[in-house]
């Protein structure tokens, strides 16, 4: 394997790529883990790029994969669950505040499967064309659309439930009930 | 313009400040919520598109290769396998699923029927007034080395335990017959319990108790002993009389059933005054109705019969082994002559040619030389 071809090819991604490794996982450890992890693998696949000037769609897939790996682990599933499903708004904390809002999209991301959170980070963050995602994951470009449509949908869906049970807080928990059951069954 | 044509519009991020839009956003409250949170979102979305401090291209270069060279041997293999079995994770569940019914068919034990034992009954005239004891220590005495005997419920009933099959009970029944001086074979009924072993020595035992081997009788220091990998000794006691042991070897071939095997009879001499000699052989593997050449005492005389095509060959060799080859020794020894009686005619191979050797006093004036 050319290694010294490797580092090369991969240098005037690193930032993007990292980026997306934490911005996938939501944290900055654990995405440096992911991304040393997508490293390793690529590395010992480099041999099968045949074409190099794909090396970029190739890299995003193998730590797409990546995440999908470590996301069917028993303790990644249990960590998800515990950060989507009991979200709530810490004290002290402002809407307006970058981290609170970094902290909320993640939360939002979560309720996304691997793949589909994969999708929305690289097309509504990063910026990358469905024709290229399409591409990047051997689909047709259609479906890279409609799971993004629906990826999206779940997010805006999630936000509303808990922003209804944000803004009834002070109320009493019938009337927070209520509201929820409202949004609920709005979004369905 | 409806609510879900609404929604869809605002999920895909159109403005919504287009006019349909707008004038059913003013209408429906419900709508105005799903605006509100779409909106958020995009907030949200426009947050993280901005650049996050990155550590240096070198620093990751160096841990990457620095991981990649301490990776050990063993954590490689591991990582692929974690990695292929990722990518197969139909197969591995599958071979999962097998290696713990392996585990369960080889390892766990599990309670079952079985014979644990068989009960012998003599009854009536079969009856014998020996303690289990005795008889424990007798069949321990010729081979029998794990079978423990018991009394049953009822009087004359022994139960045995540690036989390999049936036909072990049965042929120690014969044997319990033949001491005890009864033609009849004694009744003999399977006892089952409960066993506890896995699902592969319950089916190995099953397919090792099926398995026959030859049997062979021989004749040792006065008495018949039979002695194979599935079967052990049938005795007689050293003064049995020849109906005795002839009716005790039948009925241990009776109770071999359909045996299709081998069965070979050999004797050495003894030197007491009784000579028994039993060859018992079958060509074809089947058991005949009687034996080939049979040589008995009877009142006094020694009997001889033989069915086989050479009868002179046979005899000769039977009296080789019979009396070393000498006759007139044996004669004189016996204090008695030995007469050739060939009745009927002489048939070389092919029919049955029917010989009986007498041994009787030199002296007898109805005997002629």
């Amino acid at each position: 394997m050319d290694i010294e071809l490797f580092w090369k090819l991969l240098e005037p991604h690193h930032p993007k790529a990292a980026a997306f490794c934490i911005k996938l996982v939501g944290s900055r450890d654990d995405g440096y883990d992911l991304y040393q992890d997508a490293l390793l693998l690529a590395m010992r696949k480099f041999d099968t790029l045949a074409d190099r000037s794909a090396f970029r769609a190739w890299l995003f897939r193998i730590i797409v994969n990546s995440f999908k790996n470590r996301c069917r682990g028993w303790w990644w599933r249990q960590r998800v669950v515990l950060t989507s499903e009991k979200f709530e708004l810490l004290p002290g904390d402002d809407p307006g505040d970058r981290l609170t809002a970094r902290r909320r999209l993640d939360r939002a991301l979560a309720v996304l499967s691997p793949r589909d959170r994969a999708l929305v980070i690289l097309h509504e963050v990063e910026g990358w064309p469905t024709a290229e995602l399409a591409a990047m994951f051997n689909k047709p470009e259609g479906t890279v659309k409609t799971r993004l449509f629906r990826g999206k949908k779940k997010m805006r869906d999630f936000l509303m439930r808990h922003r209804a049970f944000r803004q009834t807080k002070s109320r009493s928990v019938s009337e927070v009930a209520y509201a929820m059951q409202r949004s609920k069954k709005t979004t369905d | 313009m409806r609510c879900n044509e609404a929604r869809k519009l605002l999920t895909e991020g159109i403005d919504r400040s287009a006019p349909d839009l707008a004038a059913h956003l003013e209408v429906c409250a419900e709508c105005q919520r799903v605006a509100s949170a779409s909106r958020e979102l995009n907030s949200l979305l426009d947050t993280a598109r901005g650049e996050i401090p990155i550590v240096e291209f070198g620093v990751i270069r160096r841990r990457a290769e620095t991981a990649a060279g301490s990776q050990s041997r063993w954590e490689n293999i591991m990582s692929r396998l974690a990695h292929r079995s990722n990518e197969h994770r139909r197969l591995i569940t599958g071979i999962g699923f097998a290696l713990v019914v392996f585990l369960i068919v080889t390892l766990i034990p599990f309670s079952y029927t079985a014979v644990t034992g068989y009960q012998i009954t003599l009854t009536g005239e079969e009856r014998l007034e020996v303690s289990p004891d005795l008889l424990t220590a007798a069949l321990t005495a010729v081979g029998y080395e794990d079978i423990t005997v018991t009394e049953g419920e009822l009087a004359g009933q022994y139960v045995l335990s540690g036989l390999a099959n049936e036909q072990e009970a049965q042929n120690i029944a014969v044997a319990l017959a033949g001491l005890s001086g009864s033609n009849r074979v004694p009744a003999v009924e399977p006892i089952e319990g409960k066993l506890s072993g896995t699902i592969y020595a319950q089916a190995a035992k099953r397919i090792i108790a099926d398995e026959k081997g030859p049997i062979r009788i021989k004749l040792e220091e006065g008495r018949f002993v039979i002695s194979d990998s599935t079967l052990k000794g049938l005795l007689f006691s050293s003064d049995a009389t020849d109906d005795e042991i002839e009716s005790g070897i039948r009925k241990f071939l009776d109770a071999q059933g359909n045996f299709a095997g081998e069965v070979i009879v050999s004797a050495e001499i003894d030197e007491a005054q009784n000579y028994r000699l039993i060859k018992l052989s079958t060509e074809d593997g089947s058991l005949s109705s009687s034996p080939d050449i049979r040589m008995y005492m009877s009142k006094g005389v020694l009997a001889l019969e033989s069915r086989s095509g050479d009868s002179t060959e046979s005899l000769a060799q039977l009296i080789d082994i019979f009396a070393n080859g000498d006759l007139d020794s044996l004669a004189e020894e016996l204090d008695r002559g030995i007469i050739l009686e060939l009745p009927g005619g002489k048939e070389v191979g092919g029919e049955a040619v029917t010989i009986r050797v007498h041994l009787v006093p030199r002296d007898d004036p109805d005997v002629e030389e």
